[in-house]
C-alpha cells in the first residue's frame, strides 16, 4: 500500500491532525489505530470539564472525542481500527498488524500520535509483597467505566496527578472509601479544580509530602504503612502510619509512548521524554511530525487539539509544496523551567507560535521572560505551577539576528 | 462568613474569596462571571455535574445530568445511577431517566452504545 499521510493513533491527537491535514487539501491518508474504537483515553474519562478552553462548554470526554470523530467521518477519513502499528523506518514504511495480515504501507509523510501511558508501580521502589488489589489509576478507571467492576472498596491513592484525583471522586460515587491521597512533593501534580470537586467535596485527605513506605497482604492488599518525607523525598522514621485498605491505585505519572520513534532512529528529549521538533511539528527526520501526549503530556485535551491541527497543516504544508529547507532557532529552557516545546523554531516563520512549558517549581506571582538576541518579552502570572502547562506567543522573524531563544520564568518583584 | 474556594468552573482554578455578611454575598478574586456565579452557589446552595455510567445491554454507558444537581443529593441520585438498566441501542443525548433528582433534571447518554449482537 501506499499513501500520502499515515496518522498513528486515533485518539483525540491523531483525529484532529488528521482533520486538519483534510482540511489543507491532504485526500489520500488513513489513521491506523490498535483499539476497537478511535477515542483514545477519552473514552473511558467519563467525567466533564473537557473543551472548556477550546469550545467554551463543559463536555465529557466521549462527548469530546465524538466531535473530532464526527468531523473525520463528515470528511470520510479512512480509520482502521484494530490494527497495531509494529515498524516505522526512516524512510516512512509504516508496518502494521490487523485480523487481515501483517502489512506495509509506503507513506510520504507521518504523524506520529501514539498518545502515553501510564507509569507503573514497578518503576517506584516500594517494599513488600505482590498482592491483588494494586492498579494504575488509568486501569482501575477502565474497570470501572467500561467493563462496570469496582477494583475495590477501600482504597489508597498514591500520587495526586489528575487521574488519581478524578478516581478518588469516581470510586467514592460508586460506593467505595477513599481513605487518602498521598503525594511526595509539598504540592499536588493535578489541577486545583479537581482537588476541590475530586477530594474536598467528599472530605477525602490530601496528604502532602507522603509516601508509601511498604504494603501489607499475601493474597490481596490488607494495609499500606504510610509516612511522612523530609525534603530529599526520603521517609521520616517515627511517622509511620498503618492504613487498612484492600486496593492501591498509583497515579504517578504519564510517559509518552515513543517506541515506534526510538525504533525509527528519531532522538528523544531527555526531559519531555518525546521527540525534538520545530515549530511545525515537524522531528528530525523530514515528513516526520509528532502532537499529543506522544510529543509531551498535556493537562488539557484542549492544548492537544490544537497542537495536533498544528502538526496536521505542517504534513499537508510538505506533502503539498515540498520540504523547503530551514533556518533553526533553538528554543532553549531557562530558569525554573523544566522543559519546553517546540525545541526549535523556523528562523524565518512569519506567524506567531505559542511555546508550551512547564515550570520546575510552584510560584505565586511570577514574571516569564523571553529572551532572544536583543529581543525582551515579559509576561506576568498570578500564579504558576508543575502541574499546569504554560504558554507564551513569539513571532520568529521578529527574533532577526538572534542565536538562540530562552525562555525563564522568575519570581515577581 | 468568609471562605476562601477554588473555583472549579475551568482549568483556570480562581482562588476566590467570599464574605457572605446577612443575606448579601460578595465574591473577589474571580477572573470572569461564571467565578461569582459558582461562589455564590458555594455559599447558599452548592450544585454540581454528576458524570457516571449505567449498564446497557453492550456494556457500560457514560452518562451524566443534563445539568448540575444539588450536592446533598449527589448519592441519592448515584443509588438511581447504579440501579438503571438501559434497553437497546442508545444514541448520544439520549435521556435516560427524565427526571433523576426529583427536580426535573435527566440522566443523559454521553456516548452511542449498541446492543451486543445475539450469537
Amino acid at each position: 500500500m501506499r499513501k500520502q499521510l499515515v496518522v498513528i493513533g486515533g485518539g483525540p491527537a491523531g483525529l484532529a491532525a488528521a482533520v486538519a491535514a483534510y482540511d489543507a487539501g491532504v485526500r489520500d491518508l488513513v489513521v491506523l489505530e490498535r483499539e476497537s474504537e478511535a477515542g483514545g483515553i477519552l473514552k473511558q474519562c467519563v467525567h466533564n470539564g473537557f473543551g472548556l478552553t477550546r469550545f467554551r462548554e463543559s463536555m465529557t470526554g466521549p462527548e469530546y472525542a465524538r466531535r473530532f470523530l464526527d468531523e473525520a467521518r463528515a470528511r470520510r477519513i479512512g480509520i482502521l481500527t484494530n490494527t497495531f502499528v509494529t515498524r516505522l523506518t526512516p524512510e516512512k514504511r509504516v508496518s502494521y498488524v490487523n485480523e487481515k495480515g501483517a502489512f506495509c504501507c509506503e507513506a510520504d509523510a507521518v504523524i506520529l500520535a501514539m498518545g502515553c501511558r501510564e507509569r507503573s508501580k514497578g518503576a517506584l521502589n516500594i517494599a513488600g509483597t505482590r498482592p491483588a488489589g494494586l492498579f494504575s489509576a488509568g486501569t482501575a478507571q477502565k474497570y470501572v467505566n467500561i467493563y462496570g467492576h469496582l477494583p475495590g472498596k477501600r482504597v489508597v491513592i498514591l500520587g495526586s496527578g489528575d487521574i488519581g484525583l478524578i478516581m478518588a471522586r469516581r470510586m467514592t460515587l460508586e460506593g467505595a472509601k477513599v481513605e487518602c491521597v498521598c503525594e511526595i512533593m509539598p504540592y499536588s501534580g493535578g489541577l486545583g479544580r479537581n482537588i476541590a470537586q475530586c477530594l474536598d467535596d467528599f472530605g477525602i485527605p490530601l496528604l502532602l509530602e507522603h509516601t508509601i513506605v511498604s504494603v501489607e497482604g499475601r493474597e490481596r492488599v490488607e494495609a499500606v504503612v504510610i509516612a511522612r518525607v523530609d525534603e530529599k523525598r526520603q521517609p521520616i522514621a517515627g511517622t509511620e502510619r498503618r492504613v487498612e485498605c484492600d486496593t492501591v491505585l498509583f497515579s504517578v505519572g504519564l510517559i509518552p509512548e515513543n517506541e515506534l520513534t526510538k525504533g525509527a532512529g528519531i532522538a528523544l528529549d531527555g526531559q519531555t521524554k518525546g521527540c525534538l521538533v520545530d515549530d511545525g511539528r515537524e522531528t528530525e527526520i523530514e515528513g516526520v511530525f509528532a502532537c499529543g501526549n506522544v510529543l509531551h503530556v498535556h493537562d488539557l485535551v484542549d492544548f492537544v487539539s490544537e497542537e495536533a491541527e498544528i502538526a496536521g497543516r505542517s504534513a499537508a504544508e510538505y506533502l503539498l509544496h515540498g520540504a523547503r529547507a530551514k533556518r533553526y532557532l533553538p528554543v532553549l529552557a531557562g530558569e525554573n523551567v523544566s522543559y519546553i516545546v517546540p525545541q526549535r523554531l523556523d528562523a524565518d516563520g512569519q506567524t506567531p507560535v505559542q511555546l508550551y512549558f512547564r515550570v520546575k517549581s510552584a510560584l505565586r506571582g511570577a514574571v516569564i521572560s523571553v529572551e532572544a538576541g536583543d529581543f525582551r518579552k515579559s509576561v506576568k502570572r498570578i500564579a504558576v505551577a508543575p502541574g499546569e502547562m504554560e504558554r507564551v506567543t513569539v513571532v520568529p522573524s521578529q527574533l532577526s539576528g538572534a542565536a538562540a531563544l530562552r525562555v525563564s520564568v522568575f519570581r515577581e518583584e | 462568613m468568609e471562605r476562601e474556594m477554588v473555583c472549579i468552573e475551568c482549568p483556570r482554578g480562581c482562588t476566590l474569596l467570599v464574605t457572605k455578611t446577612g443575606g448579601r454575598v460578595r465574591v473577589s478574586g474571580n477572573f470572569c462571571p461564571r467565578g461569582e456565579a459558582y461562589a455564590a452557589a458555594e455559599v447558599t446552595q452548592p450544585r454540581r455535574v454528576l458524570t457516571s455510567t449505567v449498564r446497557g445491554e453492550g456494556g457500560m454507558i457514560p452518562v451524566r445530568t443534563s445539568s448540575a444537581v444539588k450536592k446533598e443529593k449527589i448519592f441519592q441520585i448515584m443509588e438511581r445511577v447504579r440501579a438503571y438498566r438501559a434497553e437497546g441501542a442508545v444514541k448520544l443525548g439520549d435521556v435516560l431517566i427524565p427526571d433523576v433528582d426529583g427536580e426535573g433534571t435527566a440522566l443523559i447518554a454521553t456516548a452511542d452504545a449498541v446492543r451486543l449482537q445475539e450469537d
